[in-house]
């Protein structure tokens, strides 16, 4: 049970180099830039507001997760630090908890942080109407990170090739950020033979397997707490129980846990 | 029980091979290409149980040269090599060695067949196709004793040969007469007897159960038989499916049989 000390010294080490505050300086800029700006966007409301900071978050939040965790164990381990540290009364697993808690935490306080400042400026200036649910969103986007916090983290364990690692993390980006709507819509139209026609009238397990991305899970929770655009389809007549908020929230957890417990399954016997 | 090590030392040392990989592969690639182009292409109803007979025609060319190819090196590469002579010092029978190159090689095809198979399946269903499980898994299991043949029978030419040439070519005799010309020259045949005036179009009963019994005819036959609803063979009872199924398990241990009786008696040195 030491996975305490590396969570803080992670935070401490992370807290005195420069990208931390350039992560809060950054996340404050466009959030806060976006509050003040959305009123030449959209409509001047609440919800509205959220739904195009749902859409900046779900393309940028993404990026900044993996460049906070894509180095985390195997710098340590490539340089040699992992071999001082396991030397003390650290067991590998107290070693990835920490690291995982650190990096969450270096990710989480500026997000929330400059979140939260926001929605102070997005209240002020939209109204209240359906803000009481704020800190829902609040959850809803650190779940979100923490699905690339996870994913990034475990790539690192799983291998020494920086190669392999970059190509995962930004491959994984780009693949379950920027592609996952048209892979899914290839895949649909694949297996039906391109019979375009599926695509208007998606069948419901496709559903499912849309919201599996983890773009598309984060839209559904927030879709849940507030009257926002966004994530119309899951909500429609008839669509079955099975992509109800619950269920993204079960697939953002797994996008943390399932690359963790992998990467760590091959960490835990590596040689280092 | 030592035919379960030469087993599992040759499933370990044929899965790596690249030439494996490609057979198994090509093989793979086919069935699934099938079944993705069978709810497309195929004729109505689309179901698992009319999809055996949409394969047939390519199971029957491909897995001849897969299985033959797969196996043919089996025994024959060892003693040209002379280490079979070394694994006859351990407490292993000749027997034990051939029963277990045998499940490895047939394994392998198998395994290959049916998977791909499985997965042409699956593609058949979704999202066309009705599934019908009792006659696909019936056809899996046909499709798996073909594979088996064809596995018995590279076995059987690589007991026969004593080298690894000879087994290839020996094998290569064997997959163009049954799985290449078999058919154009009952074709001929029949070509031939109908222009000389002693048949009318139709080979007589006798002479199409002897054309049939190619592994590949009779493969055919017992899927129809067995396998397509509302199919029947026509014809006297020794063309009916199940005299081509017990066929088609004489093919499987006659040759092997035979070749084995042969191994058993030849000097290896």
């Amino acid at each position: 049970m030491t996975w305490r000390d590396i969570a803080r010294r992670d935070v401490r080490d992370a807290s005195r180099s420069r990208g931390l505050w350039v992560l809060l300086a950054l996340l404050t800029l466009l959030s806060v830039g976006y509050a003040v700006g959305h009123s030449y966007l959209g409509d001047p409301t609440f919800p509205a507001f959220l739904d195009g900071l749902t859409g900046l978050l779900g393309a940028t939040l993404p990026v900044l997760a993996v460049l906070v965790g894509y180095k985390s164990v195997v710098h340590e381990r490539t340089s040699g630090s992992l071999f001082l540290t396991l030397s003390f009364p650290h067991s590998r697993r107290d070693f990835v908890v920490g690291k995982v808690v650190g990096r969450s935490v270096v990710l989480l306080a500026p997000t929330l942080a400059a979140l939260t400042l926001a929605g102070v400026v997005g209240a002020a200036r939209y109204g209240t109407d359906g803000a009481l649910l704020y800190p829902w969103f609040l959850l809803a986007t650190a779940l979100y990170g923490l699905a690339f916090v996870g994913l990034a983290v475990g790539l690192s364990m799983s291998t020494t090739v920086d190669r392999w690692i970059t190509l995962g993390t930004f491959g994984g980006y780009l693949v379950l950020v920027s592609l996952w709507g048209g892979l899914h819509s290839a895949t649909m139209l694949v297996l039906h033979r391109f019979d375009a026609t599926v695509l208007a009238d998606l069948p419901d397990w496709s559903l499912l397997f849309r919201l599996a991305g983890p773009g598309e899970s984060y839209q559904r929770l927030v879709r849940a707490g507030f009257d926002v655009e966004r994530a119309a389809r899951y909500v429609a007549d008839g669509a079955p129980v099975y992509v109800d908020w619950w269920a993204a929230l079960a697939l953002l957890i797994a996008w943390f846990a399932v690359p963790l417990a992998l990467g760590f399954s091959r960490f835990r016997r590596a040689d280092l | 029980m030592t035919w379960r090590v030469v087993a599992r030392q040759d499933v370990s040392a044929a899965v790596g091979t690249r030439s494996a990989k490609l057979l198994l592969g090509v093989l793979a690639a086919a069935v699934v290409m099938l079944g993705y182009m069978y709810p497309i292409t195929g004729p109505d109803p689309i179901t698992t149980a009319h999809f055996p007979a949409f394969v047939t025609g390519t199971l029957t060319t491909l897995v001849p040269f897969v299985g033959l190819l797969l196996s043919y090196s089996a025994v024959a590469s060892e003693r040209e090599s002379g280490s079979i002579r070394l694994r006859l010092c351990l407490p292993e029978s000749r027997a034990s060695v051939v029963l277990g190159k045998l499940c490895s090689r047939a394994g392998l095809v198998t395994a290959g067949l049916v998977g791909s198979l499985l997965l042409a399946g699956a593609l058949v269903v979704y999202p066309f196709g009705d599934l019908l499980l009792p006659r696909f898994l019936g056809f899996l299991a046909l499709a798996a004793l073909f594979g088996v043949v064809w596995s018995a029978l590279g076995v059987a030419v690589s007991l026969a040969a004593s080298t690894r040439r000879r087994a290839l070519v020996l094998g290569f005799g064997v997959v163009f007469l049954f799985a290449v010309v078999w058919d154009t020259a009952v074709d001929a045949l029949r070509l031939g007897l109908t222009a000389a005036g002693l048949i009318d179009g139709e080979l007589p009963g006798a002479l199409q159960f002897l054309v049939g019994l190619s592994p590949g005819r009779l493969f055919g036959r017992v899927t129809t038989g067995f396998v397509t609803p509302n199919a029947s063979v026509e014809g006297p009872w020794y063309l009916g499916e199940w005299v081509a199924l017990a066929v088609l398990v004489l093919w499987a241990v006659g040759p092997l049989g035979l070749a084995y009786w042969r191994f058993e008696r030849s000097d290896l040195s």
